[in-house]
């Protein structure tokens, strides 16, 4: 299975590591020079990592992990206000960025408050296009806990963060972050970020294993990579046209005028809009692809 | 620093409510411009009422300290000496007296066509109005959002608000008068 990995090193040679990749069956997916360095965001297999390493250490570079790669997180807040951004919302995506998620920050129409709270059913449709979602509340318990029982219809593994440590009956809780005047930096703030991105690391994980269990017909890396080539859709340094997700792509491309196109891609010797259902996004006009797996394919 | 006052929730949420007022006032300046400020919430209702009483070190600016002001005839004289209360003074007077009743003659000398002995006790400046005006700003981004039933009480030297998301009640002026007496202390 393909994992996701970013070479930090010079600009110097890094070609060499490029073909390195490509020889071993890893697919490149960005490249960002910055001056003399560069950052390689790459997929490989996991068991070819340690050959890749060998020549990063001669040319002095780094292999990391990027866990959360291949995935397109939502955080959502209950509004966009000053009462909830910068800071912690904001601090959170910056924070998952790191480890190579692309986020969206999702306000709600009607998030906030505690007689008037809603989610509606558009906006669990949003959230529920991304791998998982982050849902950042404010510091007062009982208003988290009216608030959490309208999202557990939602499928997609999921954090919720709040103010007070502990909250007895709600699952996937964070406490700790709640409200925030100031950018979230210190020792502590840092190791409640990291128990997010833990959490949330080992929920994805469990959703990674079933997929295993039942392949996808094609990776989401080859059909971003076979989306890129067949109709000319390469990113620049500022705007990355195919996201990846854990089950297919997101081509934000206009779905009138590319939908068509999406299914007419070829993956080896099968039709795209064949092995995948082709949807258009709730959130904005882009293409949502879905891979279809190895056993409803055999099943029709 | 202010004495800042929580309380009605849980110790926990008491506690981030309270770091959370005094980074925010301190970021916006206005740290040192209260004397005390108590926050109550009731989170079962919901509604949040917030008391606060400012400091009295600065007075208001009157049209005495900033201007010679003596009867001509039968109208009143004004001399204004600083410069920068030039339009704050015609404001407050076309406010009071209305524009027919004054006329500029020279750019720092204003007639009132009237003879008026309280016209040196108009309060041409007053930080204490601007200090309100800012902390209720503030406040809006301490409080939760979303509680935009709002019921103001305003004294000389404070007020106290208080924010739900319901229709008012019984309750919510029982707590204020509580409020009232705490911050009068």
């Amino acid at each position: 299975m393909f994992k996701m990995y970013v070479y930090k090193g010079g600009i110097y040679r890094h070609d060499e590591i490029i073909e390195q990749i490509e020889d071993l069956g890893g697919i490149i997916m960005q490249k960002t020079p910055m001056q003399t360095e560069i950052d390689i965001v790459f997929a490989l297999e996991e068991v070819d990592k340690e050959h890749l390493e060998k020549l990063s250490k001669k040319l002095r570079g780094e292999i990391l992990d990027i866990p959360f790669g291949d995935m397109e997180i939502a955080i959502v807040a209950p509004s966009l206000s000053r009462h909830h951004l910068p800071h912690p919302v904001c601090d959170l995506s910056e924070f998952l960025r790191r480890y190579g998620s692309t986020t969206n920050i999702l306000g709600l129409a009607r998030g906030y408050g505690k007689t008037i709270f809603q989610i509606s059913d558009k906006e669990k449709r949003i959230i529920s296009e991304h791998d998982a979602a982050i849902f950042s509340y404010g510091i007062f318990k009982e208003c988290i806990m009216i608030k959490e029982k309208e999202i557990r219809t939602l499928t997609l593994p999921y954090v919720i963060c709040g103010g007070p440590k502990n909250i007895e009956g709600v699952k996937n809780y964070i406490g700790n972050i709640g409200r925030k005047s100031g950018r979230m930096k210190s020792s502590d703030d840092i190791k409640t970020l990291e128990n997010v991105k833990n959490m949330l690391l080992e929920m994805v994980d469990s959703k990674r294993e079933e997929i295993n269990k039942d392949p996808l017909i094609s990776p989401p890396v080859y059909v971003k990579r076979a989306l890129e080539q067949q109709l000319d859709l390469e990113g620049t340094l500022g705007d990355n046209p195919i996201v990846l997700h854990l089950d297919g792509v997101r081509v934000k491309k206009s779905f009138e005028e590319y939908s068509d196109k999406v299914a007419d891609v070829k993956i080896g010797d099968y039709r795209l809009g064949d092995i995948s259902t082709i949807t258009k996004s709730n959130m904005n006009d882009t293409v949502i692809v879905k891979m279809r797996t190895k056993s409803e394919m055999e099943a029709d | 620093m202010m004495d800042i006052v929580v309380r009605g929730g849980s110790e926990e949420e008491n506690e981030s409510l309270k770091k959370l007022t005094e980074n925010t006032l301190k970021d916006s300046g206005l740290g040192k411009k209260q004397k005390k400020m108590v926050i109550i919430t009731d989170i079962g209702i919901p509604a949040f009422y917030v008391g606060v009483k400012f400091k009295k070190d600065v007075e208001p600016i009157i049209l005495d300290n900033i201007s010679m002001i003596r009867e001509q005839s039968n109208k009143t004289r004004i001399q204004i000496n600083q410069e920068r209360y030039y339009d704050q003074v015609m404001e407050k007077l076309w406010e009071i007296y209305g524009k027919d009743m004054v006329e500029q003659s020279e750019r720092n000398v204003i007639y009132l066509n009237k003879k008026d002995d309280e016209v040196k006790n108009i309060v041409i400046y007053d930080l204490t109005e601007e200090i309100r005006e800012r902390t209720i700003d503030v406040l809006w981004t301490i409080l939760p959002e979303g509680f935009k039933v709002r019921h103001f009480k305003h004294f000389d030297d404070g007020f106290i608000l208080v924010a739900t998301d319901i229709p008012q009640m019984q309750e919510f002026y029982n707590t204020i008068d509580e409020i009232e007496k705490e911050i009068g202390e």
